[in-house]
């Protein structure tokens, strides 16, 4: 048991943090769940702005215009628009996730097809959502 | 004999984070939506304070805002422990998560009462 316990010790190399992000190739697979933890930590970011806005929303009347001044300026919009495609993002694809626990979609080729949806699906988003807060 | 080196854990904690975060994530995806169409609605529509107030001041309205900042917390709280336990070496773990626990506690506690108290 000594023995055991001290090779353990001597061999114990330093481990790669898992995910091995440097180890392996990138798929659409890897992309989806990686791309699920960015934008699962940009909504939590946005929580701070959020609590700001409401309380400038429930304050007094020029706060509450200042607010909305602060939402339509470019970085107003711009903040919109990345928490909008975190939010459309992480929730379609947290129902990927369910539908794989739940076993419907739980197979090889429909991960796969479904993290490229997924992507896809990101791609076609942005721009729409961009158009509805700038045109 | 291969000796597989494994880091210390609790053999029933996992499946419980699992369980939580699936079942926040239901009611996240019906709740959080809703504030963010609404930021919408102030940033692109023509908007009243009254009309807003008196949508945050409803007690379902506020009920509805508590569930969903508790849910989101919890949620948020486990997604955040999990790309800790991946990334964050062992040494500092701990104490990491026990820090993101206090601030989401004491977030928590804040947002409640800007939810229940605004306006005095």
């Amino acid at each position: 048991m000594e023995n055991i316990q001290e090779r353990e010790i001597s061999q114990k190399a330093p481990m790669p943090l898992s995910p091995r992000l440097s180890i392996y190739r990138l798929h659409p697979v890897t992309l989806a769940s990686g791309a699920h933890r960015i934008s699962g930590l940009v909504l939590i970011l946005f929580v701070p702005f959020y609590i700001w806005l409401f309380i400038a929303l429930t304050g007094s009347p020029e706060e509450f215009q200042n607010a909305i001044d602060v939402l339509r300026t470019f970085w107003g919009k711009a903040a919109l628009w990345v928490v909008g495609m975190a939010l459309i993002y992480h929730l379609l694809n947290g129902v990927r996730f369910l539908t794989i626990d739940a076993g419907w979609t739980d197979r090889r080729d429909l991960m796969r097809s479904g993290a490229k949806v997924m992507l896809a699906i990101a791609v076609v988003v942005a721009p729409l959502l961009g158009a509805l807060l700038w045109l | 004999m291969a000796v597989v080196h494994r880091d210390m854990g609790c053999a029933n904690n996992g499946l419980e984070d699992w369980y939580w975060q699936r079942l926040t994530a239901v009611v996240l995806m019906v709740l959080l939506p809703l504030p963010y169409i609404l930021l919408l609605w102030l940033a692109e529509g023509d908007v009243s304070q009254v009309t807003v107030l008196e949508m945050l001041e409803h007690p379902a309205s506020r009920m509805l805002h508590s569930i969903l900042m508790l849910t989101l917390l919890v949620h948020a709280y486990i997604g955040i422990k999990v790309i800790v336990e991946d990334y964050v070496p062992l040494k500092i773990r701990i104490p990491f998560l026990g820090m993101m626990l206090m601030i989401t506690i004491g977030l928590g506690f804040w947002w409640t009462a800007l939810i229940w108290a605004w306006g005095g």
